[in-house]
């Protein structure tokens, strides 16, 4: 659906979809795709989508809550007038909308409201200075928040439903397995191969690109990874393959990993398939769609590979943290022969 | 009257002028203009001119003006954040508008902010002249200005145009994809093509497909037959480019250059210097 069209265009379907889910209800396998965009999106319109979609929740909790209030902070400054008025709408709209509003109006819809959404927007109330619509509208949200009479005690939330066939799934993962001959080359020009770049027992592998223009996606991903380069030491591989093997050429992988802390060597590099990139896409399970050759939409992800090929873990979506990505790659190490559990 | 009641009336009396239908077009764009420094920390102010751009009925000199102070102050980033989106919806609701400085600002501004509708018209108008809003050229140029909003399909077919502005235009966007090499290799080495599109190949050649580009670039530099300025420009690059280190035929070659042309003796001499410097 995503292929060929702009980010632009492909932003807008994504974001039409997404509001649906207030209307059709929200299924579980939908719920990352959600968060993702709570998590990670610059784009108003689709934040404002997602904070739709949570409407459609059968269980407001937590997550979602923190979710939506993350995504109020990180709007602050970059809100826009959005509508779900048509797929293609025409401006002037008859139903403009913010960002903003979304994802309070999401917030309010909640019942029973999670505990950590009144504190939450207090927080996000006090970093908004100035006297604007959006601060009032966040007051305003506090006070209805504060009116509600809780019709029982909120002890905890629901947990979310696993998801029902979704590709993120660990059962999916497990499955897969990564094609070691496969040509590469390195930030260096170097040429090797897949089975190369696996010399380690384990090896942590993301997706990025140079030309991404989120940097809480791809500049954000190489410079955690240079942080759990720093926390695990050797033992396990650190590495990081482009979607976008044609631009990506070795010096700039080279600059871009290097103006973010990666300290390069044999068991840490930024890598481009040149010649199989969509093989190496297929084997992963890449979430990436391409307008030509250049990358329309992607998402966060890094997997945890053993040096067979196999798929021992995956993160997407949300933003991972480096302390807890390093903490489950080290458990898979087992200290008696140094090699990956096998399940 | 305290300072800030002062400032108060002031701002209200611009408001007044700004909004005044009945008002002549002169005190009302001098009224925005005095506003222009102060309009962010009134939000009165801010919606008069808000009001005013999208306002057709009034005189468009003042609606320029109007756009001209909201673009100023958007350098204001923190300041001018509340009024973003009201802004945003502004300037999609002139980008259709019968005046053609308007919708090419409002056009300006959202194409380079990755807006989707104003992406969205421009393209219509590049596949549609019949409802382009602003000329070929123009559009792709703005296009261009974000990598993920092009029509990649679209932008070869712009480059195969009759129309030398356009076609140069969408060579310059086509910068941006890798899919495009064959075109800028064939282009940058065809003595019989405009020489603005060979030099805007040639660079895009040298991001995108450096190792294509050292030869092409060596191979157009030694024909004794093409054009002194493309050579040189081939050859300038050749000698700026920190990556390609130049073949062991072109630095031979490079002492029979001294019977080129000036400029290309130029360009081979800084390719000779940093030789030297290696």
């Amino acid at each position: 659906m995503h292929r060929d069209r702009s980010t632009a265009t492909t932003a807008r379907l994504r974001g039409w979809v997404l509001a649906a889910f207030a209307d059709v209800g929200l299924p579980a396998g939908a719920r990352p795709f959600v968060l993702e965009e709570l998590a990670t999106s610059r784009e108003p319109h689709l934040v404002a989508a997602a904070a739709r979609a949570t409407r459609g929740a059968s269980h407001p909790d937590d997550d979602l809550a923190d979710a939506l209030v993350d995504a109020l902070e990180r709007t602050h400054e970059r809100d826009d007038t959005v509508t779900f008025e048509a797929l293609a709408p025409t401006w002037p709209t008859r139903s403009p909308t913010t960002a903003t509003t979304e994802l309070l109006d999401a917030l309010l819809a909640m019942e029973p409201t999670p505990p950590t959404a009144l504190p939450g927007l207090r927080a996000v109330l006090t970093r908004h200075g100035r006297p604007s619509p959006a601060r009032h509208h966040i007051a305003r949200a506090i006070r209805d928040l504060e009116a509600r009479q809780p019709a029982t005690p909120h002890c905890c939330s629901p947990a979310p439903e696993p998801p029902e066939n979704a590709d993120d799934s660990a059962d999916a993962v497990f499955a897969r397995s990564v094609d070691l001959s496969l040509g590469l080359e390195d930030q260096h020009g170097a040429k090797l191969t897949v089975g190369d770049l696996l010399r380690e027992p384990l090896t942590l592998v993301a997706f990025f690109y140079t030309r991404c223009p989120n940097p809480e996606k791809c500049s954000a991903t190489i410079t955690k990874l240079a942080r759990i380069e720093s926390i695990l030491g050797p033992g396990i591989g650190i590495a990081a393959v482009t979607y976008d093997p044609g631009y990506d050429t070795a010096p700039r992988l080279r600059a871009y990993g290097e103006a973010r802390g990666i300290q390069f060597g044999p068991s840490t590099r930024l890598v481009r398939c040149p010649h199989d990139h969509d093989d190496l896409a297929r084997t992963f399970g890449l979430r990436v769609g391409y307008n030509g050759s250049v990358v329309n939409r992607h998402a966060i992800e890094l997997h945890l590979v053993a040096a067979d090929g196999r798929i021992i873990e995956t993160w997407a979506r949300i933003p991972w943290d480096p302390t807890t990505v390093a903490a489950t790659a080290r458990r898979y190490l087992t200290p008696e022969d140094h090699t990956a559990t096998t399940t | 009257m305290s300072p800030s009641t002062g400032r108060q009336s002031g701002a209200r009396e611009l408001v007044r002028i700004i909004v005044d239908p009945d008002a002549k077009a002169r005190p009302r764009t001098e009224a925005i203009e005095a506003a222009t420094t102060i309009a962010t920390t009134r939000p009165t102010l801010m919606d008069a001119l808000l009001r005013t751009v999208t306002d057709r009925t009034s005189p468009v000199t003042v609606r320029r003006a109007a756009l001209r102070a909201l673009q100023v102050n958007r350098f204001r980033t923190s300041a001018f954040a509340p009024f973003q989106p009201r802004y945003f919806e502004s300037l999609r609701a002139i980008a259709t508008d019968t005046d053609e400085e308007l919708r090419a600002s409002a056009l300006e501004t959202l194409a380079a902010n990755g807006d989707e509708y104003g992406q969205r018209l421009l393209v219509e108008g590049l596949r549609d002249s019949t409802v382009a809003l602003v000329d070929p050229a123009h559009a792709v140029g703005m296009l261009g200005a974000d990598i993920h909003g092009q029509d990649f399909t679209l932008l070869r077919e712009l480059a195969r145009s009759q129309d030398k502005t356009t076609r140069r235009s969408a060579l310059r966007v086509l910068a941006a994809d890798t899919g495009s090499v064959a075109l800028f290799r064939k282009i940058a080495r065809d003595k019989n093509e405009d020489r603005v599109a060979r030099a805007t190949s040639a660079v895009a050649l040298q991001a995108l497909a450096p190792r294509t580009f050292k030869k092409v670039a060596e191979e157009v530099a030694l024909d004794e037959r093409d054009h002194p300025e493309i050579r040189a420009t081939l050859l300038n690059a050749l000698a700026h480019d920190v990556n390609v280190k130049p073949s062991a035929r072109l630095r031979e070659q490079l002492p029979a250059l001294d019977a080129a042309p000036a400029q290309v003796r130029a360009a081979a001499k800084l390719v000779a210097d940093r030789e030297a410097e290696r």
